[in-house]
């Protein structure tokens, strides 16, 4: 018997990606586009349990908001994670979705910590095709809404992506936006297409090394799932 | 009965990741460690970043450089002129150099060859360390174990600033341990899961990884065959379950040993 079968390992876990998708489920996505975003997201979390690594290390949550804002999912394996059917109605939330996303962000990161679970910089990645209807530009709760994000972003605290879906008010996203990840426009039906693309990014995070600065495909290419409003 | 070594000695091995297997690249892990007239021990460990194409060459030529580099300080330097302290660093300084040159007489942008990098010096006395990136170094002093030098906090598991960053001596680390040091053991990040409890006060050596691979170095009779069995231990399913990344371990034996250990891997 060799001694060193006696070996046991430290910290008997994968590091963890954190993912965060913060949906958009009020009355205006009714129709073509809560079902295309329910066939996004059910396809999302399929491509992540093809991939080895990414089905050992994603960690999902899901937070929508509609008619309230809700933590439909909080953070657990891609695997474990039931398909979902959202409905479309309410007003948008989105300040409080906003806030409250980054609230499960950070608890997380302390779970992390308190384990000692190894972890990437988590993602928010956010979907609508409106505005805010519970803060406007420079009211206090926008302020504090968006000041969280630009410092949580240059503070490398989380990375913010958002995508407008038509007809999105895009200024309002872009004012929200972190400067250096202006928000994407959704081309018409590429909802599928931007969920191969998150996947295929997060997948590769998931299986970046110490050191890795982590390449993500264009999106704005043509074959993109996205643009650019540069007006 | 086995002939065993007469310590000090050291052994090592590096093994590729299973994504650099999967993907056909080549290790970014080095090592290379020498004992110097009798009296010293030094030993360098590399782990090269992902993200740079050449990255395997600077790690190569980092440790190759280091270990050269305190060679020469050791053996040209009078011993009332010599402060050992400070072997450490000028490894790493001249490894950087090394990087540099390369860099220009190849026409490399240096962050193509960035890597990791853990310099060591011991003798009967002393173990002195310096290092810059991740990776550890962990020590048994009188029967405990203790985290000599290990990775800078990073919130992030892919963050890391290696040796080619402009900032490299404003984040090295350096670390001293004297007297009653038993082993040692040298390792990049790739064994830091492994090898290394989390908590949130930061880092401890854990016992259950430890002792075992120190009571394996101790009964060692063979250098050849340790370094043969150290890869596949390192290479091993157990190892690699929670750690697609290269891996490099290498293990220092300062003080002789009365166990009568047999086991081989």
């Amino acid at each position: 018997m060799s001694v060193l079968n006696e070996v046991e390992i430290a910290n008997p876990q994968h590091p963890h990606c954190a993912t965060l998708l913060l949906l958009d489920t009020s009355g205006s996505m009714e129709g073509d586009k809560i079902r295309q975003l329910n066939e996004g997201l059910n396809f999302f979390k399929e491509d992540i349990l093809q991939d080895d690594l990414a089905r050992k290390r994603v960690d999902l949550a899901i937070i929508t908001f509609g008619e309230g804002v809700n933590v439909v999912q909080n953070f657990a394996s891609v695997e474990s994670i039931p398909d979902m059917q959202l409905t479309a109605e309410g007003l948008t939330p989105m300040g409080y979705a906003l806030s409250t996303a980054m609230d499960l962000i950070e608890q997380r990161k302390n779970e992390y910590r308190i384990k000692g679970v190894d972890y990437y910089r988590p993602w928010i990645f956010m979907i609508t095709d409106g505005e805010p209807t519970d803060m406007k530009p420079g009211d206090p709760k926008w302020t504090s809404v968006a000041g969280r994000i630009h410092e949580g972003e240059s503070s490398k605290k989380f990375l913010f992506f958002t995508v407008g879906v038509v007809p999105a008010n895009m200024q309002v996203l872009k004012d929200l936006s972190p400067q250096n990840r202006p928000p994407l426009k959704l081309k018409k039906d590429r909802f599928r297409e931007m969920f191969s693309w998150l996947s295929k990014s997060t997948r590769k995070t998931s299986a970046s090394k110490v050191g890795d600065i982590v390449p993500l495909d264009n999106p704005t290419g043509p074959e993109g799932w996205g643009e650019i409003e540069t007006a | 009965m086995p002939l065993f070594i007469a310590a000090p000695y050291i052994f090592g091995a590096s093994v590729s990741g299973s994504l650099h297997l999967q993907e056909g690249l080549p290790c970014q892990d080095a090592y290379c460690y020498e004992l110097v007239s009798d009296d010293f021990g030094v030993i360098a460990v590399a782990d090269g970043l992902g993200s740079a194409p050449f990255s395997d060459l600077g790690s190569r030529l980092s440790v190759d450089a280091a270990v050269c580099a305190a060679k020469s300080l050791l053996l040209g330097t009078s011993s009332d002129k010599l402060d050992l302290s400070e072997i450490p660093v000028r490894m790493l300084q001249a490894a950087r150099e090394c990087l540099e040159e390369t860099a220009l007489i190849d026409d490399f942008q240096l962050g193509d060859m960035a890597t990791t990098l853990i310099a060591v010096l011991f003798n009967s006395h002393c173990i002195y360390t310096a290092q810059i990136g991740d990776g550890a170094v962990v020590a048994q002093v009188a029967g405990s174990l203790v985290l000599l030098s290990g990775p800078v906090h990073s919130e992030y598991a892919n963050e890391v600033t290696p040796i080619t960053c402009n900032t490299w001596q404003a984040n090295l680390s350096r670390a001293e341990a004297c007297s009653g040091a038993e082993y040692l053991a040298v390792f990049t990040d790739g064994c830091q899961r492994a090898s290394l409890r989390k908590t949130v006060e930061g880092y401890e050596p854990f016992e259950r990884f430890f002792h075992p691979v120190f009571s394996y170095a101790a009964g060692m009779d063979n250098i050849e065959k340790g370094e043969l069995e150290l890869s596949e231990f390192l290479a091993s399913e157990k190892i690699s379950e929670y750690s697609e990344d290269d891996k490099t371990l290498v293990l220092a034996v300062l003080h002789g040993q009365c166990d009568n250990r047999t086991d081989s891997l």
